[in-house]
């Protein structure tokens, strides 16, 4: 930016000469076609924090989504507008064969079925010129990501959650130990079938929106929009020295009133907590984590493995999600706090980290220096997306 | 060099050079240039055989030494000499006047863009003689006065500038015969502006170089050279920018140290031979893209230590030798060669020869065949020919840069009438791209090396160039088809694109009248034609709308390629008179000049308002007078 001001501006005052032009940039090819099509399944399964207690569940009644397919022709510099095709036959056929034909409803293309988890996908699409367009994708497996809350001793409404992949959950149990303080316990067994995922997480605090940058310590995460920030140390530490949380009654989890926490109990967790964040990195609304899928090595034996909150988490296994969240607007409006996780397809995760990092350097820029790296598509005859995305949301509340 | 006009009103070597077959102009009427399909950064500008590096004032648009210290200029673009050694494309030698050792002599003048003047006197008459001139640019104060007349739709202030050269030599006569000079250059080019209320945007270039030459005869009509010389060159850019309740302040400094020790020995054998031989040491300190904090808003740079440093130390050391054999204007043949050992590349050879061939009287055949080798590369931001491109060294990881060019051709030498046809072929290794040159304004400049990709080059091209030189009327016109393209792995999916500068046409014609000269007065009139095959800039075919939970609705570009899209062309006819006047005491010389006499909008740069969805093209120079007047004592 700064490099494209100054030259303007210099060659109209510095100089006081110079000009700026508007120019036709059409070439004369025709322009392709370009297929957007995300195979959804939202909200099939929520996790809530509710006051002291912990809800799960699905959607009432079983809602078949809607899938759409939009088919245009890109424009040209000089156009405002693509050009919706709206004759082509489209269809999906899914891996066990059935096929799923789409109409056109006036604006795109339309089709009632539920994608089934890890089930490939077949797009095809003719023009009424007769080309063809191809495209393959996998719908994600079944994952759902698990949270408990961070410090559980006193402050059950903590925004800070340790995640988990549903696979390794098995029993949890909650013991108190002492006055104010909860441990909680995991115990688990590796399963087999698990498999890498890829997932973009945002957080929200009472609308659906993302917006609030989101931390975590996930080994895995990816740094592409890491941004700078100094929380949540901070947020925790003047959060802990404020009165209100000082004499505040504490409940646990599940609930326990009456005396003030120990503090120096208090002191060795936040310490734990905050050591937790010392690998974190701050990400601009989304953080985006492949999970491998490697098995833990922990699990090579097929033992269980414990988690105890006052001995420490094993970070190969959980991982922390925080964010920049207005905890005195939170707690006066009464917000729900969200987490919302969507696990994507590969082809659908490589176009969004493409157009992630396009989005990133996306504004006035000579056109010299343009990258010239064209964003993934896995439409074969043409350009756009094939994908697939399912969704989990955590919500939090505050009462 | 033929009368001409500039927009600074500056006469300019490198303007001249641009006019040449072979050579393809940069952006924006500045003063890069590119020689058969080479970077720029593989141009050569000696003086007195010290490289300088900050070669232009201002955006590139003239030079940062005056031609009145200039006593003798070389452009040689093939059939390189033994000495030239460290470029792959072509060697812009200047060297130096040394001062009147009977007489004062001085000169004054102002101009479109400089003030400046010249002096050269014995200090001790036919013993010591001193040559000097200073150059300073009042254009803070222009902008001053001509930025309340113009409309300014940004919010931009040119707070400071600054821009002058400064130039002594100093030449000691041992003897009839021995000589030794010490001669020192200086020039700085510093530019403070603020963009917006947050944010103040500092850029400066300047280089020191001193030299102490000896020279004497060898033999008959030989002669032995040998000086040390120290550089010194740095360029920098500064940004204070608040953020917030924080102020960011960085410096991001390139810079580059180099100390020569030369000696050079030419011994003619008999009427036929000549040979040439000598010995080079260079070492060189580089640290580009270091980071720094910035100390002061001063104009000269004040900072910290480098908080991200580069410094890499290159050492090159070169034993050349060079046989002539005949007349090389007429029937000659040149054999040059050097050896070269460097630090991270170890031992390599270069090769040179040029021949010309005489059929009979004043036509024949001539060529020439070079096999180079330069040990750093420039990476270049914007075209401009400005001093602000990153320069590094050639290590492990980035090999010298390398060419092989061979040309041959023809020529015809009437009376006053001179002709030459050729044509060339030249293969380039090494050659490196800077993915990221819209960054070099940006802090990210201190990651560059991550954004290095290295590739090879081609470029074929034919020649033609018609001179007639006269006393009343003179003319030049030059014509160059060539093709230049670049591969990249990695880059295009790995298929070759055009070079940047592979400018298809290039045309230029020149024509000086003289109009009267006599002891009183002297009038000539000049005008200048160019037109050029647009350049290349990469831009999107086209685009599409998407939606998604990540960006929300955002544009797709795709590209069809790099390089993909060609500018319109480059057409510009310049108009220029010069008066002398002379009288007894002093001359008096009026330059003035039209220059863009068409006034054509020549496309530099594209750029793209992501607001509006337009392009637009962007050009520096419209329709500009220029001015110079010289007084001479």
């Amino acid at each position: 930016m700064t490099l494209h001001r100054f030259i303007l501006s210099a060659a109209t005052v510095f100089l006081c000469v110079g000009c700026v032009e508007p120019i036709i940039l059409d070439p004369e090819e025709e322009m392709p076609l370009v297929v957007n099509c995300v195979l959804d399944r939202p909200y099939e399964w929520w996790m809530e924090m509710d006051d002291w207690e912990f809800y799960e569940g699905y959607p009432e009644g079983k809602v078949v989504p809607t899938q759409y397919v939009d088919l245009v022709r890109a424009k040209r510099p000089s156009e405002t507008e693509v050009r919706k095709i709206d004759d082509a036959n489209v269809s999906i056929i899914d891996g066990r064969g059935q096929v799923h034909e789409f109409k056109w409803n006036g604006d795109r293309y339309e089709c009632t079925f539920l994608p089934r988890y890890g089930m490939a996908y077949w797009l095809e699409i003719t023009t009424s010129d007769k080309k063809t367009l191809r495209a393959t994708t996998t719908f994600p497996a079944r994952v759902r990501l698990q949270s408990v809350p961070v410090m559980s001793m006193g402050f059950s409404h903590s925004y800070s959650r340790y995640f988990y992949s549903e696979m390794l959950y098995e029993n949890r149990t909650i013991r108190e130990i002492a006055p104010g303080y909860q441990e909680i316990s995991i115990s688990w067994e590796y399963r087999p079938f698990l498999k890498p995922y890829t997932v973009w997480v945002s957080a929200s605090e009472g609308s659906d929106e993302p917006g609030i940058p989101i931390m975590t310590n996930h080994p895995e995460a990816d740094g592409f929009n890491v941004i700078g920030g100094d929380w949540p140390t901070e947020n925790s530490r003047s959060f802990q020295e404020d009165d209100f949380y000082k004499n505040h009654h504490w409940g646990g989890y599940p609930g326990y009133t009456g005396q003030v926490v120990n503090e120096d109990i208090l002191d060795a967790l936040w310490t734990l907590y905050n050591d937790a964040w010392a690998q974190s990195s701050a990400h601009d609304r989304f953080v985006r984590i492949h999970q491998t899928g490697e098995m833990p090595s922990v699990f090579e034996k097929g033992t269980t493995y414990s988690f105890n909150q006052r001995d420490g988490i094993d970070s190969r296994m959980l991982f922390l999600l925080n964010a920049e969240f207005d905890y005195e607007k939170v707690i006066a409006d009464h917000l729900e706090i969200k987490y919302l996780c969507r696990f994507v397809s590969d082809e659908y995760d490589r176009f969004l980290r493409d157009v992630a990092g396009k989005f990133l350097v996306h504004g006035d820029e000579f056109a010299s220096y343009y990258s010239e790296d064209p964003v993934y598509s896995n439409i074969t005859g043409g350009k756009g997306i094939f994908g697939a995305v399912s969704h989990t949301l955590t919500y939090i509340n505050w009462r | 060099m033929p009368l001409a006009a500039s927009a600074t009103g500056e006469t300019d070597i490198i303007k001249f050079v641009q006019t040449l077959p072979g050579v393809a102009s940069g952006t924006g009427g500045g003063n890069a240039f590119y020689v058969r399909g080479g970077n720029l950064g593989a141009n050569l500008q000696t003086l007195n055989g010290v490289p300088v590096y900050a070669t232009s004032h201002l955006l590139g648009l003239t030079s940062s030494y005056p031609l009145d210290i200039v006593s003798r200029a070389d452009f040689q673009l093939g059939g390189f000499s033994s000495d030239e050694g460290n470029l792959t494309a072509s060697h812009v030698r200047l060297t130096s006047k040394d001062g009147d050792f009977k007489t004062l002599t001085a000169k004054a003048y102002a101009s479109n863009f400089l003030l400046g003047g010249c002096v050269s006197t014995p200090l001790i008459k036919d013993r010591l003689s001193l040559n000097a001139s200073l150059r300073v640019s009042p254009v803070q104060f222009e902008y001053a006065a001509l930025s309340g007349l113009v409309d300014n739709n940004f919010t931009f202030n040119l707070d400071k500038a600054v821009a002058y050269d400064a130039y002594g030599k100093l030449c000691y006569r041992i003897d009839e015969r021995q000589k030794l000079s010490v001669s020192v250059f200086h020039t700085l080019d510093g530019y403070k502006y603020l963009l917006d209320n947050r944010s103040e945007d500092s850029m400066q270039w300047w280089e020191f170089l001193g030299l102490v030459q000896y020279d004497r005869p060898l033999g008959g009509k030989g002669r032995f050279t040998a000086s040390a010389s120290f550089n010194r060159f740095s360029n920098s850019q500064g940004m204070m920018k608040r953020l917030g309740q924080t102020d960011n302040n960085l410096l991001i400094r390139s810079s580059l140290s180099e100390v020569i020790l030369q000696a050079d020995a030419v011994s003619p054998v008999g009427r036929l031979w000549e040979f040439r031989y000598g010995l080079k040491f260079r070492e060189a300190r580089f640290n580009p893209g270091s980071a720094h904090l910035l100390e002061t808003d001063g104009l000269l740079f004040k900072s910290s230590s480098p908080m991200v440093d580069h410094l890499s130390v290159s050492m090159l050391a070169t034993v050349h030798g060079q046989v002539t054999l005949g007349d090389i204007q007429r029937r000659g043949l040149k054999l040059a060669g050097r050896l070269n050992y460097q630090n991270a590349d170890g031992f390599a050879p270069e090769f040179s020869a040029q021949g010309r061939f005489e059929l009979f009287k004043g036509f024949g055949l001539e060529g020439s065949y070079d096999r180079l080798r330069q040990y750093y590369h420039t990476l270049e931001g914007i075209p401009l020919g400005w001093s602000l491109d990153m320069l590094i060294p050639s290590s492990e990881h980035f090999g010298p840069e390398r060419s092989e060019q061979l040309s041959a051709g023809l020529y015809l030498d009437i009376s006053k009438h001179v002709f030459h046809v050729s044509g060339y072929s030249k293969k380039m290794g090494n050659l490196l791209w800077f993915t990221d040159a819209s960054r070099i304004f940006d802090s990210a400049i201190i990651g560059w090396e991550q954004e290095i990709k290295t590739g090879s080059g081609t470029s074929r091209g034919l020649e033609v160039q018609y001179r007639k030189e006269g006393k009343v009327l003179e003319y030049d016109f030059a014509y160059t088809l060539s093709k230049t393209d670049r591969l990249f792995p990695g880059l295009n999916e790995g298929k070759a694109f055009p070079a940047k500068f592979d400018r298809r046409h290039i045309f230029n014609a020149s024509l000086t009248g003289h109009i009267l000269s006599d002891e009183r007065k002297e009038l000539s009139v000049g005008t200048f034609f160019t037109y050029q095959s647009g350049h290349w800039e990469t831009v999107p075919a086209g685009s599409w709308a998407q939606d998604n939970f990540v960006t929300g609705p955002i544009d797709i570009d795709f590209y069809t390629g790099v390089n993909n899209y060609e500018m319109p062309a480059y057409i510009r006819l310049d108009l220029s008179v010069r008066l002398k006047l002379k009288s007894r005491r002093h001359e008096q010389e009026i330059a003035a000049g039209i220059y863009n006499l068409l006034n054509r909008h020549n496309a530099s740069w594209l750029s793209y308002n992501a607001s509006t969805g337009e392009w637009y093209q962007v050009s520096l120079l419209p329709i500009m007078p220029s001015l110079k007047y010289t007084v001479s004592f």
